[in-house]
């Protein structure tokens, strides 16, 4: 026993030390491309370092290092594309005064019976499964925001963050000086001129440049590049030019079929809120790749903000046939189920969700909800428990409050109910349905004076809102 | 400006008459075209127009002071309108109509007691009755909670002018006093001046369901509902008259076609869910009830009804929760008790089934449905003595011609021998019978508790 301990301790010392004569011996650039291989940028980056700084032209190192900085900051902006089409100064909308149901702005609003329709959040957009960028801008959105201290233009504000945060990593200055840069010169070398794009763009958020960059390169292949194209129009829809990415990414379908240059369009598309031409190009896109999961998303998407649930939810369900794990489409079939008096279905979507991996106080929330609408009382109360343990923002708390005075309703306990929604309105004081019911548990108490006073509330914070309208209607007539 | 369907422009532009107009022309010039203006619906130019006249009279001319408080009136700007005709009164101090449309400012803005003394001096001032002055009165001392001087009013509103409004006030307050009768003719005697009206038949003909004629109040309804067929309130109250006649179907078609227009409803959804449940149907009756609930999370009788639908489905945990809920919202009742007992008695809790039933019992102590659910229990748990003065108490009711179903009754007989027997039999047998009994027993008071229901969904309508 004792020996054969020895030997694999032995065994196991041996490589380390091979690793170390290996290192000696390799080649800095080669070592530096495994790295980079291995996901390990930030020694990628170090060895690349080393290398310029022993030969300062070194073309490969450049690349390399361009590379592995751009990767480390690298996100997908097709998920997170800051939408800043919403401004009131904002001229690219195409119809001011569409038909109905030929935009977002006047999509078809099904009537808002308790019944009927899934409700609205308080921005007045139809509720989604998971909280998205936009998911929380109104549509009709116009001197609204002004109050809000969200910048009014359209600035790619997500770009300059990265681009500190880049430089921030860097001790000894910028990597590279932009302003120096003769761009004219990358532009001619295919080899370098891609990957100094990608760090211009994503690495020092130096939109401008980028598009210089994009733009001689484009020239320079003769315009029969149509990743250039892509790229030049992703700098076009940041910089809020949509009619000139319209036109880019049009010529990039032409020359080559790719997934991405497709939602893009689309995306162009539903900035200048033409969400029925954005369709059809998804749907052309489908044709080409059929059963995409980005393309089917982004349809499913569009459909919701349509308020064409029926054709949404086809989507989402031919999702999860392709993608079983998709969050988004478990959570919104979810949602649509709860919505349609199917809590027993919900609560199997939510479970699916919950054992994907997605553990978030909003998933417990919604499945002790399920829990309460499917009669499984005794699940109820420890979900909501997971969930205000998880919930760490003020407004979610709020919610899960909101929603525990359901369940002390739904057991009779008016007074519980009450002191829920005053928990509510502690975390979050501009909650206006928390105000109503409040008004109307109020009400039943035969506080009326009360009431009204709590409606009007309600009626301040959020005018749109139908029940608390409703309701001030009902006691006036009283 | 419109003369005899010719628009000619120019000439006849009250601004360019004013120009060479001297100040010796007569007041009232232009009334006829602030009046032409306002009912055409072109209310910019009234408007414009209303303010040179005010001007031009420096604030004299009466009728433009009143055409433009009733444009603030129909605007909601009702302090302004008010405004405007108190400048209308004192240039005409002791007018009973400027008065009146004070008084219905003040009524507007719910300054009912300043409405009231508008209306009392409107009264004074007009020479011969008005039944709007007596209606208004009405309304506001409603509201300011005299009843009594108000039906004075209201009556003497439906002697001046036989209008629907007045009636309608009369019933109401009627209604409030719990005078169904008089109710009742003042109703019969509207319907003779307004013979197509929809609302004043509903009224009718809930008016006769709430004295249990029902054939008057199907009389009625249909003709309301000959009238306006899309007529919910109608449609609810026949479908309720066929539900207790026990014609489920139709009364599910009726309340079928006023689900269509009055989708979020919830005495509707609740009576469907109890159709079906009478059906035997109980999936459907409980989606329909649990959609009554979320439309209503507070309303008892869906609460209870759904406790009904989960015993009949053997779910008692199920029917324990909403029973439970509802003894919560309404502890002064005796149904939901009765309910939360059977509901504990099927979870095999009797003693705590026992403690409900004896609160039930605490708070009506002749509902024979209970006491006979009662001493069933009783028996169940070997409380053979209470059970007999509770059979006791149900024989001296039947004495008094309280009206029961066969099932009720068949029950209590069975009830009946097996005491007898055990008192005859008391020290030979123990307590090993009555093991199997109580499934077969339990389905049978389900059925007794559907009366409750159909009882219950009388008052929903209102």
């Amino acid at each position: 026993m004792v020996t054969t301990t020895k030997t694999i301790a032995e065994l196991n010392s041996s490589p380390a030390l091979l690793v170390i004569l290996v290192i000696f011996t390799m080649d800095p650039l080669y070592l530096a491309l495994s790295l980079f291989r291995r996901r390990r940028y930030d020694k990628c980056v170090e060895v690349c370092t080393g290398i310029l700084d022993k030969q300062p032209l070194d073309q490969a190192a450049w690349c390399l290092k361009m590379r592995a900085l751009t990767q480390k900051v690298y996100v997908d902006d097709l998920e997170n594309e800051e939408v800043p089409e919403l401004d009131f100064l904002d001229d690219n909308v195409l119809a001011t005064a569409p038909r109905p149901g030929t935009s977002m702005k006047t999509a078809v609003v099904p009537p808002t019976g308790a019944l009927s329709a899934r409700p609205r959040t308080s921005t007045g957009r139809p509720m989604s499964g998971v909280a998205r960028l936009g998911t929380h801008v109104r549509p009709e959105s116009a001197l609204d925001r002004a109050r809000t201290a969200r910048p009014l233009t359209g600035t790619a504000s997500r770009t300059v963050r990265l681009g500190t945060a880049a430089m921030l990593a860097q001790k000894d200055g910028p990597f590279i000086q932009v302003s120096r840069l003769n761009l004219a010169k990358y532009a001619d070398d295919p080899c370098l001129s891609k990957p100094l794009f990608e760090y211009l763009f994503f690495c020092d958020g130096d939109t401008r440049a980028a598009m210089e960059l994009a733009v001689q390169a484009t020239q320079r292949s003769r315009f029969d590049d149509w990743w250039w194209k892509v790229q030049l129009a992703r700098c076009y829809s940041a910089m809020n030019l949509i009619r000139e990415a319209e036109q880019q990414l049009r010529s990039a379908v032409k020359q080559h079929y790719n997934v991405e240059t497709f939602v893009r369009l689309a995306r162009v598309y539903s900035r200048v809120d033409q969400p029925l031409s954005a369709i059809d190009i998804c749907k052309s896109g489908l044709e080409i790749f059929p059963k995409d999961v980005t393309i089917m998303t982004e349809l499913g998407r569009l459909y919701e903000g349509l308020n064409d649930t029926n054709n949404s939810v086809k989507y989402h369900r031919n999702i999860l046939i392709e993608d079983a794990i998709n969050i988004e489409a478990v959570a919104s079939l979810g949602m649509h189920h709860f919505y349609n008096n199917q809590p027993e279905l919900a609560l199997k979507y939510y479970r699916r969700a919950l054992s994907i991996g997605a553990h978030s106080g909003e998933l417990y929330n919604n499945l002790g909800l399920c829990c309460l609408f499917s009669q499984q009382f005794d699940f109820v109360l420890p979900y909501f428990q997971r969930a205000l343990e998880l919930a760490t923002e003020a407004s979610a708390k709020a919610e899960v409050w909101y929603n525990l005075s359901h369940v002390a309703l739904a057991a009779g306990d008016v007074q519980l109910a009450v002191q829920c929604l005053n928990l509510c309105l502690s975390s979050d004081a501009a909650h206006a349905p928390a105000f109503n019911n409040l008004a109307v548990l109020y009400h039943k108490m035969g506080k009326s004076s009360l009431a009204k006073a709590y409606l009007n509330t309600a009626k301040s914070l959020e005018p749109e809102l139908g029940e608390v309208q409703g309701n001030l209607e009902y006691l006036q007539k009283l | 400006m419109i003369s005899n369907g010719h628009v000619i422009s120019s000439k006849t532009d009250p601004k360019n008459i004013q120009k060479t107009s001297d100040e010796f022309s007569s007041l009232k010039k232009y009334n006829w075209l602030m009046h032409l203006q306002h009912v055409t619906g072109r209310l910019q130019d009234c408007k414009s127009l209303i303010s040179s006249e005010i001007e031009r009279s420096k604030g004299k001319n009466e009728f433009a002071l009143y055409k433009q408080g009733e444009i603030l009136r129909e605007e909601g700007k009702f302090q302004e309108s008010l405004e405007s005709f108190q400048s209308c009164l004192r240039l005409h101090p002791g007018n009973a109509g400027y008065l009146k449309e004070i008084g219905k400012c003040l009524y507007d803005m719910q300054r009912f007691k300043l409405s009231m003394e508008a209306y009392l001096e409107a009264e004074k001032a007009s020479p011969n009755p008005d039944w709007q002055n007596y209606f208004y009165l009405g309304q506001c001392l409603l509201k300011l909670g005299d009843v009594n001087k108000a039906s004075e009013y209201a009556q003497k509103a439906v002697q001046a002018g036989k209008q629907e409004a007045c009636y309608e006030l009369l019933i109401k307050i009627l209604i409030m006093q719990g005078d169904y009768k008089n109710a009742v003719t003042v109703s019969n005697s509207a319907i003779e001046f307004c013979p197509d009206s929809v609302g004043m038949l509903t009224e009718s003909g809930l008016l006769f369901l709430k004295l249990g004629q029902s054939e008057h109040a199907f009389e009625r309804l249909s003709s309301a509902l000959a009238l306006e067929p899309s007529s919910t309130k109608a449609l609810l109250a026949i479908g309720c008259i066929m539900q207790q006649h026990e014609d489920y179907d139709v009364a599910l078609s009726k309340y079928k076609t006023a689900i269509h227009y009055r989708p979020d409803s919830m005495a509707l959804w609740n009576n469907i869910g109890v159709c079906f449940y009478a059906k035997r149907k109980y999936v459907a009756a409980i989606s329909c009830l649990k959609r009554a609930l979320w439309l209503e999370p507070l309303n008892w009788k869906v609460l209870f009804n759904l406790g009904l639908c989960h015993l009949a489905t053997v779910q008692p945990a199920s029917a324990f929760n909403y029973s439970c809920a509802a003894v919560n919202l309404r502890p002064d009742l005796a149904d939901p008790f009765t309910v939360l007992g059977v509901a504990l008695l099927e979870l095999q809790d009797p003693e705590n089934a026992v403690k409900a039933f004896r609160m039930a019992l605490g708070i009506s102590s002749e509902d024979v449905y209970l006491v006979v659910n009662m001493a069933l229990c009783c028996s169940l748990i070997g409380l053979n003595e209470e059970a007999a003065g509770l059979m006791e108490r149900y024989s001296r009711m039947l004495e008094h011609n309280v009206t029961i179903t066969e099932e009720l009754a068949s029950l209590a007989e069975q009830l009946m021998n097996k005491l007898k027997r055990r008192t005859t039999q008391n020290v030979e047998e123990g307590s090993s019978a009555e093991n199997y009994e109580p499934r077969e027993n339990q389905t049978e008071n389900a059925k007794i508790q559907e009366e409750n229901i159909d009882k219950l969904t009388d008052d929903d309508e209102n």
